[in-house]
């Protein structure tokens, strides 16, 4: 069947002229901006399952545009890690959108809806761009796309609070994205091809020559998709932009935005350089220090602050930590680990996020103190904040779960017996910072309180399909495990 | 910006500007340039001619912007749709010899000058 080979370049085109033409849409009929993007969004998602559907009976397909033959053309590759991002980004894009529908009025200035809408689509283009390109050069133009739209996102809230954050977010990014342009650059200097496939056959061959060449390269892309993943010692740009950003944003960011960083290093690590190579740099121990000192400053971090938003940006320090240290043990269970905790932590941080939006929108701060008690006037709400802190923690039945049980499991296999402490005490540091916001949240004390009453119809019900995603994966964690075994192994080559 | 000199020097200079920019775009395979540098010429004239001649338009460069980036996106978009050999490529070297790149070149030269314009008049709507 040739659609499930034109499907996933079908889903970035389909999503970039839903971009294009949406400004159309924010002049002259803003009434049909958000059911528009709601569409294209709700299109994806089909498109996406019909991907996965047909990944996983055929196994990985590669489309070349245009007709262009490989060297020359652009390979799209449609392999299990870019079927399983894809559904994952249309999904968590579609919910983001589904609560935005009644929030986006409110938290942005008047008139910018539909041109928000624009940049939602325009990022989610870029993300799935960015997954499912088999293409070096392809890579570096849609990690600007997704760069540019998400300081944009930052932005799009107005106020002085969010320009020094957008300001510095920017500056950070478009460094990162210098340092990514210069590791192609040497890629494409001592291999003398930009896909993927090739290069690695040609590094396959010849790498061994030009061991300082193959270094610097591997140690620019690294430095810079760090930087924009946020990656512990460069994370600083993180929590401002994170914390700062009207709600819909935030959860794209923290939720997704980040993690398609973490693919690109899963692609480049074990599609392009080959394994000696790797471990001939030592840089499996420099992202396991790197990723461990993240968990551990991530939590501390978390642990001080008094504003709820900022809290959650330093757990996602935290958490990216984790999908590194799934990278750096080099293991196919480890990457395994690593996809699973990707999928896990985007459901719990986006549902985090935009639950938080909901208590912070009634009680009209950002400070944790203030939302006391307000756990009694939306439930459904705080309960859902609870459940994404639970996963956080890491109990059973949920998602998070799991996911730390993979990276225990394959830190210990790998040798790396240190892995499995840090799983628990990182999970105790979670509980110490989590769990107070949640006691201050359903135990009011003296306070008086506002009437019941949980917010409009779309939040509520974009939260409860986050959370049943969040159940799913963690009661049935099969069904969506056998996949993502499969991901790890053809990725793993 | 008013002026006698610049007016009358300006009316002859367009034409040629914006002839310029749509030479670029065509001639994107043949020699160096292509749709984003002819895009951002014909946008740079579309910018000095509103700076010398339109004294009160309002919205209207935005709202051609906005309708120009729908239409540039589609068309754009539009190549990877069709395939290489659509319509059939003619002799090397000719100027409309590479079938469907040219109206992609045309798309993107239609993208850029939107979005130079756009961003211009952004801050005066």
């Amino acid at each position: 069947m040739m659609v499930v080979e034109f499907l996933p370049f079908a889903l970035v085109v389909f999503t970039l002229v839903g971009a294009f033409i949406m400004p159309f849409f924010a002049r002259w009929f803003t009434r049909g901006c958000i059911p528009l993007t709601l569409g294209v969004l709700g299109l994806d998602i089909f498109m996406a399952v019909t991907l996965l559907m047909g990944v996983m009976n055929r196994g990985p397909v590669a489309y070349y545009i245009g007709g262009w033959a490989a060297p020359w053309g652009i390979e799209v590759r449609g392999d299990g890690i870019a079927a399983i991002m894809v559904l994952l980004i249309s999904f968590i894009m579609f919910c983001t959108m589904v609560y935005g529908a009644s929030s986006i009025e409110k938290e942005l200035p008047a008139g910018r809806g539909g041109w928000y809408c624009s940049l939602l689509l325009l990022i989610s283009a870029g993300m799935m761009g960015l997954v499912v390109s088999g293409d070096l050069f392809n890579m570096y133009v849609m990690i600007e796309v997704v760069s540019l739209s998400s300081v944009a996102l930052v932005l799009a809230k107005g106020g002085r609070e969010v320009l020094p954050a957008a300001l510095k977010y920017l500056l950070l990014a478009t460094i990162g994205s210098g340092f990514i342009l210069f590791g192609i650059g040497f890629t494409y200097i001592l291999t003398g091809h930009l896909n993927i496939g090739f290069a690695a056959a040609e590094l396959m061959a010849s790498g061994g020559d030009y061991p300082y060449l193959s270094w610097v390269s591997l140690t620019f892309l690294v430095i810079g998709l760090g930087v924009k993943a946020g990656l512990f010692p460069l994370h600083f740009w993180l929590p401002d932009a994170h914390s700062t950003a009207a709600s819909t944003s935030s959860a794209v960011l923290s939720g997704l935005v980040v993690k398609v960083y973490a693919v690109v290093v899963m692609r480049l690590f074990f599609q392009l350089y080959s394994s000696e190579l790797l471990l001939a740099t030592d840089i499996d121990r420099i992202l396991l220090v790197m990723s461990i000192a993240a968990i551990l400053a991530g939590s501390l971090f978390a642990l001080i602050q008094k504003d709820l938003k900022r809290l959650l940006a330093y757990s996602t320090v935290a958490q990216i930590g984790y999908i590194f240290l799934g990278i750096s043990v080099f293991s196919i269970l480890g990457l395994e680990g690593a996809i699973f905790h990707i999928v896990a932590h985007a459901l719990m941080k986006s549902m985090l996020f935009l639950a938080a939006g909901s208590l912070i929108a009634r009680a009209g701060s950002r400070q944790i103190e203030d939302l006391r008690g307000f756990g009694r006037v939306m439930p459904f709400t705080a309960g859902i904040f609870s459940l994404g802190a639970f996963s956080m923690i890491g109990l059973p039945l949920l998602a998070g779960f799991i996911s730390k049980y993979l990276l225990a499991i394959a830190g210990w296999d790998s040798g790396n017996y240190l892995v499995l402490p840090l799983m628990v005490i990182s999970g105790l540091l979670n509980a110490a910072y989590y769990l107070p916001v949640i006691r201050v949240l359903f135990w009011a004390g003296e306070k008086e309180l506002p009437l019941r009453g949980e917010m409009e119809f779309g939040r509520v019900f974009a939260l409860g399909a986050l959370a049943l995603g969040l159940l799913v994966m963690g009661v049935i964690p099969e069904a969506g495990r056998n996949f993502i075994q499969l991901a790890a192994s053809w990725l793993w080559g | 910006m008013d002026d006698f000199i610049i007016r009358k020097t300006f009316r002859l200079v367009i034409i040629f500007l914006l002839l310029y920019g749509i030479y670029i775009i065509f001639h994107g395979h043949l020699s160096p340039g292509g749709g984003f540098a002819g895009g951002m010429i014909m946008g740079l004239g579309f910018i000095m001619y509103l700076l010398v001649f339109g004294g009160n338009l309002g919205r209207l460069p935005i709202n051609v912007a906005i309708l120009l980036v729908s239409i540039g996106g589609i068309t754009e978009a539009s190549k990877f749709l069709i395939g290489k050999n659509f319509p059939a490529t003619q002799t090397p070297g000719s100027l409309f010899s590479i079938g469907i790149g040219n109206l992609v070149n045309l798309g993107i030269g239609l993208l850029v000058a939107a979005t130079i314009l756009g961003i211009f008049y952004l801050e005066e709507k």
